[in-house]
């Protein structure tokens, strides 16, 4: 299938086909607007990729830490998340597809124990088979391996890039610092890209993201319901909704699917579980990306329902003001140090990351705590004996376990299948029937 | 022959199999057995061998349980329940302070954390090494010639000088430890540097749970004194031992039969409701 009416590299072709097919999917069942929703996005956000190529605009690449409104601020220009195929083929591609450029990676001398999207999207920029970039706006965030990844894509494109210095705390003058950095890499954006940098523009694509962030905000209340009223795979969703659609009104677009699915369900007394729920857990860490019927098999072999995760429920803390220049990039600032997925949990004071994981637990109702360890994610796994603690203080199950959300050869899903259904026997289930 | 509420617990077992009865709120007679290549009919030889002891017919036990690995070969059980749960409760009842179990089983260690109130809260399993089990102790034992009932009284024989194990493999550490027997290391040290290896091993996996005490050992390494001396040693604390001299490696037969009790307690209730 050409993408705009174009061939185009093979792999972005099988991403565009599952896209379609998965469409034709859902659009038959008038119950999955959310999932409905954002594989449309996945799709147009190709289209748009392909067609600022065709037409000869500017691709700036960023990554995951890094919201990508700025970028937006520039007329025609962009963004593109330098983990976007990784993603979209896991998601609704060849899942497979990633361990190929993991190993194409690892056979240039990538460290195996870099994360495997960095790996991936190396792998990726060997096989040339992202749109060239004009310039890389880049955060420091969320890890170490990240940002070797981003050093050798620099090398490897030959192109100039920025990194954002993102500080260890989120406080107001940690706000001021990031901010600052913002305003100075404006001429750079503008200077590569041929392109001014509009204010008004800016503006406008900050309200966009508020009213993409409005709409999680009342979407997260929702699905704190009991019964949980939508999928579980919907909340593995929430990062890519967010790196790849801040501030473009196809994130507004999914983020009100989402929000319309479950008030219209709640209103129908529907759960996310066929035959009822009958656990709920609040899953921390990383999603299982490479195979998202993962979650249909909870609910339907063990009956439990994710109503949240880790990187879903900040959405409130990321409203921009718009009401001046400065307001505006202390707003972008303050999402990027407090809300954008993995940043706000692992560059800073644990302790933050543990209070999330109990807030979450108390306000979902949540029988347990799934703590699914990406196992490259020094940042996230440091600090799991602390958690444990805090775990136990707090009365709340935690099961651990060790997997990589982009490669299943590092723990299989029949292994992580085993570990849930154990934990719920032997743990769950147990203090359910006590209580 | 017995008035009281009877119940049985059957732990079918990678090494040995165990069965235990419960008898109103006390330990009833208990039998250890060998496993053997069938399960179903160690089971049976294991139930009938405690009814005998306890001079019962099976029509006198209220409910079975069967819980270890071969627990859906227990074909007479009512149901049957998962080593953690069995562990986890026998220990629980049998010392009410317990916090942390561990047990040492034949072919893997479980470690097993309870609330204050006696639930279960979390449990790391290492099933997937040798190195750290009974089985291991036996491998090594008798690659020595020695009869593993005599480790712990060896590893207490002489000075304390364990030599260092440096393998992370059981099939390394035996030609590692057949080269220190020709090179004339005294066997009480060897042995002590084994049993310092053992636990390593197990008292990695307990900090990575969290050492909450009281601690108590189970399965059949607990009966080693050695294991469970460095243990100590590994973990800095005393470790409990269960009153009345009850028998580590019975421990899931017993929680078997006590969870066995509880259910039917549960579901005559529900019935007389």
């Amino acid at each position: 299938m050409a993408i705009l009416g174009k061939q185009r590299k093979e792999d972005w072709e099988v991403v565009y086909e599952g896209a379609v097919g998965l469409i034709e999917l859902y659009e038959e069942d008038p119950e999955s607007k959310g999932m409905n929703a954002i594989i449309k996005g996945f799709r147009k956000f190709t289209e748009m990729l392909f067609a600022a190529e065709d037409e000869g605009r500017p691709i700036v690449w960023h990554n995951c830490g890094c919201s990508p409104e700025l970028i937006r601020g520039l007329e025609g220009v962009q963004p593109m998340p330098i983990e976007v195929l990784t993603v979209l083929q896991d998601l609704i591609g060849d899942a497979n597809y990633t361990l190929a450029v993991i190993d194409e990676a690892e056979g240039h001398g990538m460290a195996p124990e870099v994360c495997s999207i960095d790996k991936a999207a190396i792998g990726i920029v060997l096989k040339g088979l992202y749109p060239e970039q004009a310039c890389g706006l880049y955060h420091n965030t969320p890890c170490d391996s990240q940002i070797a990844a981003i050093k050798a894509l620099t090398e490897l494109t030959n192109k100039p890039m920025r990194m954002m210095d993102v500080p260890y705390l989120s406080g107001d003058r940690e706000i001021r610092y990031l901010a600052k950095q913002f305003r100075e890499a404006i001429p750079f954006l503008e200077e590569h890209t041929k392109r001014k940098f509009s204010w008004e523009k800016f503006r406008q694509v900050c309200e966009e993201s508020n009213r993409t962030a409005e709409y999680l905000r009342d979407w997260n209340e929702l699905r704190k319901h009991i019964p949980c009223p939508q999928v579980s795979k919907i909340v593995a969703l929430n990062t890519a909704l967010l790196v790849a659609f801040s501030g473009d009104p196809e994130g507004t677009v999914i983020a009100k699917a989402f929000r319309d699915e479950a008030k219209e369900r709640i209103g129908r007394g529907e759960s996310a579980v066929v035959g009822g729920e009958l656990y709920r857990a609040v899953w921390y860490q990383d999603p299982i990306w490479w195979d998202l019927q993962f979650y249909d098999w909870m609910e339907s072999e063990l009956k439990l329902v994710i109503p949240m995760d880790l990187f879903g429920y900040y959405a409130a803390e990321a409203l921009i003001d718009t009401s001046t220049p400065e307001s505006m990039l202390e707003g972008l600032a303050r999402k990027s140090l407090r809300v954008m997925p993995m940043s706000r949990q692992f560059k800073g004071p644990i302790d933050y990351f543990i209070d999330d994981y109990l807030r979450l637990c108390v306000d979902y109702q949540a029988d347990f705590g799934i703590f699914a360890g990406h196992v490259a994610c020094k940042h996230g796994l440091g600090g799991i004996g602390l958690f444990r603690e805090a775990s136990r203080e707090a009365g709340i199950p935690l099961l651990y376990f060790e997997f990589d959300m982009f490669d299943p050869r590092v723990t299989p899903a029949e292994t992580i299948q085993e570990n849930i259904a154990h934990f719920i026997e032997d743990v769950v289930k147990p203090r359910k029937e006590a209580a | 022959m017995s008035n009281g509420l009877v119940t049985a617990g059957i732990d079918i077992g990678s090494t040995t199999s165990k069965a235990a009865l419960w008898i109103d709120e006390h330990l009833g007679p208990y039998v250890i057995g060998p496993s053997t290549t069938n399960p179903r009919e160690t089971a049976r030889e294991c139930y009938e061998k405690v009814l005998e002891l306890a001079t019962l017919q099976a029509k006198d036990v209220a409910c079975v349980f069967g819980t270890g690995y071969g627990r859906a070969k227990v074909s007479f059980a009512d149901e049957n329940v998962s080593e953690l749960s069995a562990h986890g409760k026998g220990a629980r009842i049998l010392l009410p302070s317990a916090r942390t179990i561990i047990d040492i089983g034949g072919q893997d260690t479980k470690v097993i954390s309870l609330d204050a109130n006696g639930e279960m809260i979390d449990f790391v399993t290492n099933d997937k090494c040798a190195a750290g089990t009974g089985r291991f102790l036996e491998f090594i034992a008798r690659s020595v010639g020695i009869d593993v009932k005599n480790l712990a009284k060896l590893h207490a024989t002489g000075s304390y000088q364990p030599v260092t194990l440096s393998s992370m493999c059981s099939v390394f550490i035996e030609s590692e430890v057949i080269n220190l027997v020709n090179d004339e290391v005294p066997l009480n040290s060897i042995i002590q540097g084994l049993h310092q290896s053992v636990a390593t091993r197990v008292a990695a996996l307990v900090k990575r749970l969290g050492i909450v005490q009281d601690v108590i050992v189970t399965g059949g390494v607990a009966k080693n004194a050695g294991v469970v001396d460095e243990l100590e040693r590994k973990l800095g604390i005393k470790v409990k031992t269960f009153p009345d001299h009850i028998d580590p490696q019975i421990v899931g037969a017993i929680g078997a039969a006590i969870i066995a009790r509880q259910k039917y307690l549960k579901q005559s209730k529900k019935t007389n409701a």
